[in-house]
């Protein structure tokens, strides 16, 4: 009964991205920005490159990393933010439905987006390997493991997202705070890895290796390997997230 | 009123001390499964490159097992010419006139020692230090170690 009502939340959320020109900017935009890296990963390709290079390396693109960092504020930033700034934050928490399905309902609605957005670029991969284009067959073990770490830290920074939206009736405010987090996440991490090496602590060292996204991706997910431990690491860190972005929900309740 | 107001206080008090003993808790949770599943026994991995080629043998595995279980340290220098396959690519793309085809199979084996050496590092836990040096940066080290020794290995 419960999944129903989240799955109606969900379809609403959903259409409300679908009919909203704005989500086929950020759609125009990804494909774009990622269209010159992928010209010139085909141009390498075509002066005597390798197919299995050319599938370890086709996610693995700067641009990729940017437009993981940047999409998910974007998504998430009204989420709550917009409900809160025009009031009707209000009327979906006073409606028949609990406050986890609603940040669920949001979350996965929002994620359905993200891999929505992402998909273009796997009917590329299927243009690419026709035979009156590269006519290559490539591995689909690396492209299986590289869009699988994109959705993994997709649906982490989702629910960071989610999360600062619930703080703020900005959103603004809410997508910065995202993206200085996707940045330091990308950019500081090694930096707090380095810092606690000299603090010698196993139990604080592994925590700031499970950080290192950065890592996980290009050494692992993009290259076709999958590693239990940062499988973990995403799940459970997203679920921190959303639970922490219920109790921001239910906040209301004792202000 | 102002018993009702104290209450509200109280009441706001409670609820926000659950809360943060609540989100404590789930840090808690949230740190002890991250450092749990990290565990050399609860952990693994899976190969889905073509030919499993960042899968290194058992053999290898158990020699690092073993440098583990002695406690020893195993360093590696690494001077390479071109640190990263990007770096290749930027190379080829400056210079039109490269060797493309030297070049490619300079970049399959950069990534495969690179791989190789992460991948020790990985299993070889605090028993393996790898440091990697860029070889036109690092060239004086290069030269202050003498002559090139049997374990030094220099693309």
């Amino acid at each position: 009964m419960s999944g129903g009502r989240m799955l109606v939340l969900v379809r609403k959320e959903l259409w409300s991205y679908l009919v909203n020109p704005v989500s086929y900017v950020i759609l125009f935009l990804l494909n774009l920005y990622r269209g010159a890296d992928v010209y010139n990963l085909v141009l390498g390709f075509r002066d005597g490159g390798d197919a299995d290079l050319f599938a370890i390396g086709y996610l693995n693109v700067s641009s990729t990393l940017t437009a993981v960092v940047l999409l998910p504020p974007l998504l998430t930033m009204k989420a709550f933010a917009e409900e809160k700034r025009t009031g009707t934050f209000e009327l979906l928490v006073t409606a028949p439905i609990q406050d986890h399905e609603i940040v669920l309902g949001k979350w996965l609605a929002s994620w359905l987006f993200y891999g929505l957005l992402w998909l273009p670029s796997m009917l590329v991969l299927v243009v690419l390997q026709a035979p009156w284009f590269l006519g290559v067959g490539l591995p689909f073990g690396p492209l299986f493991t590289a869009y699988l770490g994109l959705f993994l830290l997709g649906s982490l920074l989702l629910a960071v997202g989610l999360f600062f939206s619930s703080l703020t009736d900005n959103q603004l405010l809410a997508s910065l705070a995202s993206i200085l987090f996707g940045v330091g996440i990308f950019a500081f991490a090694p930096l707090l890895q380095r810092g606690v090496v000299d603090v010698d602590s196993d139990f604080l060292s592994v925590l700031a290796d499970q950080l290192l996204v950065r890592n996980h991706l290009r050494l692992w997910f993009f290259r076709g390997l999958i590693d239990t431990g940062h499988l973990v690491f995403y799940v459970s860190t997203t679920a921190l997230l959303l639970f922490l972005t219920v109790r921001s929900v239910e906040a209301r309740k004792w202000r | 009123m102002a018993l009702m107001s104290g209450s509200g206080r109280l009441r706001r008090a409670t609820a926000g001390t659950q809360v943060l003993l609540t989100v404590a808790l789930a840090l808690v949770v949230w740190g002890l499964a991250n450092y749990a599943f990290t565990r050399p026994k609860l952990r693994t991995s899976l190969d889905l490159s073509p030919g499993a080629r960042f899968t290194i043998s058992a053999e290898t595995a158990k020699l690092i097992e073993a440098l583990r279980a002695s406690g020893a340290t195993l360093e590696v220098d690494t001077f390479l010419g071109f640190n990263t396959e990007k770096d290749i690519d930027d190379y080829i793309r400056m210079f039109p006139d490269a060797d493309v085809q030297k070049l490619g199979i300079y970049r399959k084996l950069l990534l495969l020692t690179v791989s190789f050496l992460e991948r020790i590092d990985y299993l070889g836990g605090d028993s393996v230090v790898i440091r990697r040096h860029v070889l036109h940066q690092d060239i004086d080290r290069l030269q202050g170690s003498g002559p090139i020794k049997i374990d030094s290995i220099v693309f």
